[in-house]
């Protein structure tokens, strides 16, 4: 067909219908296509749609001079790696990123910048394995989290800015941290000398609570992540995070299904930082991202005269013990009180506050009665609920020998205060929730 | 707005600008246009049926016709037409494809081959 007869705008309209791979193609036909080809509006929509990007930067955060050398910069630099899967990572550290600027911005800053070509080839030298293919992209986008493993004097642990996040009850507190690979590579070296896990040679650490010594482990292999029980360090006990039939294509770089555990994992969690499902918590003047779901059906709520109540659960891996039939699963509840602000109200009687005295807790594993218990008290507290102030939080767990169970129960509440009582006592509901195995494990 | 300039076509006898052959195939467009408006499927089906009755040389016909006419949908389909007759293809299949020749000065062609280096792969057999 016949270019000059047509004319520029028809020429423009034509390469605008034109994927980034052959407007690329068209500008080494000859010069006027060259340069029809090199229009920057058409990079710019390059970059816009498939990295997300409104201003022309280059992998290494330095910008460019057009778009088009910005696009081109992206291509090149990940040159060796399927394209799709290239944007997909980018996309999936683009929503982390997103989420932590503005809910979590501490945790943000703590994102190391992504790790060269080389210095994968390196740590996969030293732990004689091959990165699967998502995995290897993942850390080229960022290497893990900087972070001090040394305790506060507070005995707090002092590192709440895990991304992945954690929970706490008694004395167990947990917050899982991604590591750098080179810390990878050093943690990695330990446990495997450590616990003798000769079988699990391709085995690498990459996600680490370093209160309570919760191990997340890639499987180099089959592209898997494993989380350790607490038989990891006697028997080297895991449970996959991750279902496995999603698990694909991790070391084939001629398809475009490639997806390993720590690319799905990491969009899953993403997912419910962006659906709410988890959110962060404060508890001592301290921030962090809390595992305990948020939304239902994992979380249940319920109101009664005023008082609401919101309990959910979550698995706690770490102290899963796959050997033990009746105490095989753990999970810890999270119950959260308060008194709407228009008081406590009874049979049309508003009352100003009203205090906990007694619980009556159910807990069933798969349907069955696993205990019933009606006591004093909440872990030996007596909460007094004020109109319209921030809940009041308190976790427990509970061993479980099947994966799927409920929780239920009722809290006795009197009207006033226990030392000086308004009116008779009230049961306040709390709404059956789940505890269940979860799909994906953090 | 398009079958003002239709009626002033077939008013203008001494007007050379389209063919009989391709009034033909541009004029029906927009009804066919809007009828498999909602069919993405079908639409392919039919550009792919245009493509194959419709040598390269007539599209040059074609848009010009469409422009003549100002008849932008018809002219967005056949730019996408074009587009897509050249996905997916090696440069010397797009420079036979325009009638073009390489205007490049010696050793350029290659430095351009080499910036583009990405683009490369996966490109279909002539």
């Amino acid at each position: 067909m016949d270019l000059e007869a047509v004319g520029d705008l028809v020429l423009h309209t034509i390469l605008s219908n034109l994927t980034p791979k052959d407007t690329a193609i068209a500008a080494c036909v000859s010069n006027k296509l060259k340069s029809s080809a090199s229009a920057d509006i058409l990079w710019s929509k390059f970059c816009s749609q498939e990295l997300d990007l409104n201003e022309p930067i280059d992998p290494l955060g330095n910008p460019t001079l057009s778009f088009k050398a910005c696009y081109q910069a992206w291509r090149e630099a990940f040159s060796k790696y399927p394209w799709p899967l290239v944007m997909r990572v980018k996309r999936c550290w683009g929503r982390l990123k997103n989420w932590l600027s503005i809910n979590f911005p501490e945790a943000e800053a703590t994102l190391r910048k992504g790790v060269s070509e080389i210095e994968i080839q390196e740590s996969e030298r030293i732990l004689k394995v091959k990165l699967p293919l998502p995995t290897r992209i993942l850390y080229r986008f960022c290497d893990g989290q900087e972070f001090k493993a040394k305790k506060s004097s507070g005995g707090a642990g002092g590192s709440s800015l895990g991304l992945i996040g954690g929970y706490s009850f008694y004395t167990h507190s947990v917050n899982v941290f991604l590591l750098p690979l080179n810390e990878a590579v050093l943690k990695t070296k330990a446990i495997i000398r450590q616990i003798g896990l000769s079988s699990r040679s391709k085995y690498i650490v990459v996600a680490a609570s370093y209160t309570e010594s919760k191990f997340f482990f890639l499987d180099c292999t089959t592209g898997q992540l494993h989380v350790g029980t607490v038989n990891l360090a006697t028997e080297g006990e895991m449970i996959p995070c991750v279902p496995n039939a999603l698990i694909s294509s991790v070391h084939d770089s001629n398809g475009d299904q490639q997806q390993d555990a720590m690319l799905l994992w990491l969009e899953e969690h993403a997912r419910r930082l962006e659906n709410g499902m988890i959110k962060l918590r404060e508890k001592g003047g301290t921030r962090s991202i809390s595992l305990f779901p948020e939304e239902p059906p994992l979380c249940s709520t319920a109101i009664t005269n005023g008082v609401k109540v919101r309990a959910s659960a979550v698995f706690v891996p770490e102290i899963a013990d796959l050997e033990d039939e009746r105490r095989k699963y753990t999970f810890s509840y999270s119950i959260r009180m308060s008194l709407l602000s228009e008081g406590c109200v009874i049979n049309g009687i508003p009352y100003s506050s009203c205090q906990l005295q007694r619980r009556h807790w159910i807990i069933c594993a798969n349907d069955c009665v696993e205990s019933d218990v009606n006591d004093e008290a909440v872990i030996g507290q007596y909460p007094l609920l004020l109109p319209g102030e921030k809940e009041f939080v308190y976790e427990s767990c509970t061993p479980l020998p099947t994966s799927l169970g409920s929780v239920e129960g009722s809290f006795t509440f009197v009207p006033g205060r226990l030392v000086d009582p308004k009116g008779a006592p009230f049961e306040v509901e709390v709404a059956r929730f789940p505890l269940q195995l979860p799909d994906y494990i953090f | 707005m398009k079958f003002c300039t239709v009626k002033q076509y077939f008013d203008d006898e001494n007007n050379n600008n389209v063919t009989n052959g391709i009034a033909t195939t541009v004029i029906p467009l927009p009804n066919k246009h809007l009828k498999i408006k909602a069919n993405n499927k079908e639409m392919e089906q039919y550009e792919q049926e245009l493509l194959r009755n419709v040598m390269p040389q007539e599209l040059t016909k074609l848009i010009l016709a469409a422009n003549y006419l100002n008849f932008k949908e018809a002219l967005d389909f056949f730019c996408r037409t074009v587009a897509n007759a050249i996905q997916n293809k090696s440069v010397d299949y797009v420079r036979k494809f325009f009638g073009l020749e390489s205007d490049f000065e010696p050793g350029e062609e290659e430095k351009l081959c080499k910036e583009f280096a990405w683009s490369f792969e996966g490109v279909d057999e002539d």
